[in-house]
């Protein structure tokens, strides 16, 4: 069993009125794999229950993202002894972390639990199997938790119901504060069985939030589900619209804290904070280049805001547009040969795509009185923005090869800012919730309900990491 | 009094004329002349200038003397524009030129010229325009003979309203140059 890391991140300096930071720990939780089945299969006519990795039996493993291809998934109560703490503290959080990742998946669908049969877990015969596909799944997660000092012990299982074998096998062990952790392994390591790769589930959004102080703005990150909420800028001042470095490593953010508004950098711990010189005014809405050396950004000279790239460093300043236009809300393609940016210069607010010389440029948006912030799927294929004709903004998704858009928010209040997770399964934005504005998470293809993940004084402008786990 | 002084001149010089050309035993002398009647001089009345001396100088109404700057600020009123819009229109170009009548007469005075919009905007897109408006405003009061070097501009696009209705009379009030005095 490897040994677990534990991170513990200090507070020192932070001020504001109820500063809120508690030190969090951050503990890896270490899958050890190789393990044997517990309960072994029963089924007469195959050989013995696979030893370690098990692989996938022949499903259609292809997820395209519509709801017919998502597998009907049993998730029964996890087992575990009936202390009151270890429920408290444990399990309730672990199978309500693990349930709602994988709901919200995309990649499954969970199975009623009022439908489960009690017991038979795991199934150990055809009639035990078929009680559990009465259920409408296909499969069964099966999870056992159990204490260990300080620690808690999972293992999982999840049964193909079709053939009553497991396909997989995952032991994991961590703190017992870990264990959403844990529970966000698991379900990324689910997801992964099905599609090749990890589910969003480990992967952290930045954001800007006032909840600090009145007329104060400082960057914040936290789990992509709303946990471990970390303040990481005590700028005392407007800090807005951070980007994450391709690598995870850092951020790029444009804030007030000098005379005139700059682009800075920051480590994700909020260390290393450096501005970016430049001699452009205004600095808003930075952009990292999917290698990491290049910022684009919304600079202004003599009142005329363009599209400038620059290194982060601070050498190469490069104008991109030129007329006298408001350019604004430049993003990066995944292929780094271009850049997405709203222009008003045919009238409206609309979103135009450039190549990095500033050339080729074409306008993408076509319907609609304002579409603006535009965000590339980390695959190019797809462009999220906030859309408007009448009423408030939404988040639309246009496919680029064939235009089609869909709208994939609902509900009153301003929705803009999209940003993708990095498997491009999910979409965060924020919203006018009541009369706060706070970070949504939604499926990317519109499905499901968008969940609310922030409530503490008013939250703007997420960025999700560019890279999965 | 010079022409009676000339007058009685005149007859003293006589009088001595007489006197020294006669041979005769001096007689008793003739009675002093009569001065010639004199007019009464016309005395011109002139209006006297209305210099007043420094030290008894009432203070200017819109001096920079003893005020702070925040004070100083709120003589200088904001520009108001139209949605999604850096023009100056008509009533802004008025408060401009006022502002700019003002910061010529005290021309120690910098400023910084906020520009800010309205909710209605994405976040992004009104730092832009906020940074139009103020320069916008800016190039105006520079077209007035405002000395470029006295201003600095700051866009704060929707983040530092004024007034925080959900209606055209809060985003009117949001939607504007703004300024800040910094320095007397």
């Amino acid at each position: 069993m490897r040994k677990e890391e534990e991170k513990k991140i200090s507070v020192k300096g932070i001020r504001g009125v109820g500063a809120l930071l508690a030190a969090t720990a951050l503990v890896w939780a270490a899958p050890v794999l190789g393990q044997a089945p517990k309960h072994a299969t029963a089924s007469p006519a195959t050989s013995t229950a696979p030893s370690g990795f098990a692989q996938a039996s022949n499903i259609d493993l292809s997820i395209t993202g519509s709801s017919s291809a998502r597998r009907p998934l049993a998730i029964p109560m996890t087992i575990a002894p009936l202390l009151t703490e270890l429920q408290t503290k444990a399990v309730d959080p672990f199978y309500t972390t693990l349930s709602d990742d994988l709901a919200g998946s995309g990649v499954f669908v969970v199975a009623d639990p009022a439908l489960y049969p009690k017991g038979m877990r795991p199934p150990q015969s055809r009639e035990e199997g078929d009680a559990w596909k009465a259920t409408s799944a296909q499969f069964l997660l099966d999870t056992h938790l159990s204490p260990d000092g300080g620690n808690v012990v999972v293992e999982a299982l999840l049964w193909d119901l079709s053939t009553l074998k497991p396909i997989l096998s995952k032991k994991y062990s961590g703190e017992t504060r870990a264990v959403r952790r844990i529970a966000h392994t698991l379900a990324s390591d689910l997801v992964r069985q099905f599609t090749g790769k990890p589910g969003p589930f480990l992967t952290k959004l930045a954001f800007s939030s006032d909840r600090d102080e009145r007329r104060v703005k400082e960057i914040y990150t936290m789990d992509f589900d709303g946990e471990n909420q970390r303040r990481i800028t005590s700028s005392r001042t407007l800090s807005l619209a951070p980007d994450w470095s391709p690598d995870g490593t850092k951020l790029v953010y444009q804030s007030y804290e000098k005379d005139t508004p700059g682009l800075w950098l920051i480590g994700k711990d909020g260390t290393d904070k450096r501005p970016i010189p430049v001699p452009t005014q205004l600095n808003a809405s930075p952009s990292f280049s999917p290698d990491g050396r290049t910022i684009a950004f919304c600079g202004s000279v003599r009142g005329n805001t363009e599209i400038f790239t620059v290194q982060t460093d601070g050498s190469s300043l490069k104008r991109l547009t030129e007329n006298a236009a408001i350019d604004s809300t430049p993003r990066w393609s995944p292929n780094g040969r271009e850049l997405a940016f709203t222009s008003n210069r045919q009238g409206t607010p609309q979103i135009f795509i450039m190549d990095l010389e500033g050339a080729n440029v074409r306008r993408v948006t076509l319907a609609g009185n304002w579409n603006d912030e535009a965000a590339f799927s980390p695959d190019g294929g797809r462009l999220a923005f906030a859309c408007r004709n009448e009423g408030d903004f939404q988040i639309c998704v246009m496919d680029l090869s064939s235009g089609r858009t869909m709208q994939i928010s609902s509900g009153p209040g301003a929705h803009e800012g999209p940003t993708w997770s990095p498997d491009g399964s999910k979409i965060a934005w924020e919203v006018q919730h009541g009369s706060s504005t706070q970070i949504a998470v939604g499926n990317a293809n519109g499905s499901g309900t968008a969940r609310i993940v922030t409530s503490s004084g008013n939250n703007y402008s997420p960025s999700w990491v560019k890279t999965l786990e | 009094m010079k022409q009676s002084l000339k007058a009685g001149s005149i007859t003293l010089a006589a009088v001595a004329f007489v006197v020294a050309c006669s041979s005769k035993p001096p007689a008793a002398p003739p009675p002093a002349p009569t001065p010639a009647p004199v007019s009464t001089p016309t005395v011109v009345t002139v209006e006297p200038v209305a210099t007043p001396t420094p030290m008894l100088a009432p203070k200017d109404a819109d001096s920079i003397t003893g005020r702070s700057i925040n004070e100083l600020s709120g003589m200088l009123k904001p520009a108001f524009f139209d949605y999604d819009k850096a023009d100056i229109r008509g009533d802004s170009r008025d408060v401009l030129a006022t502002n700019a009548t003002w910061l010529k007469k005290y021309s120690s005075v910098q400023f910084t010229i906020e520009g800010h919009a309205d909710e209605r905007g994405t976040a992004q897109y009104n730092l832009a325009l906020g940074d139009r408006r103020a320069n916008a405003a800016k190039d105006y009061l520079v077209s007035l003979g405002v000395d470029a070097s006295r201003v600095k501009t700051v866009s704060y696009g929707k983040e530092r309203p004024f007034a925080t209705g959900h209606d055209e009379d809060s985003w009117q009030k949001n939607r504007r140059a703004h300024f800040v005095v910094t320095a007397k």
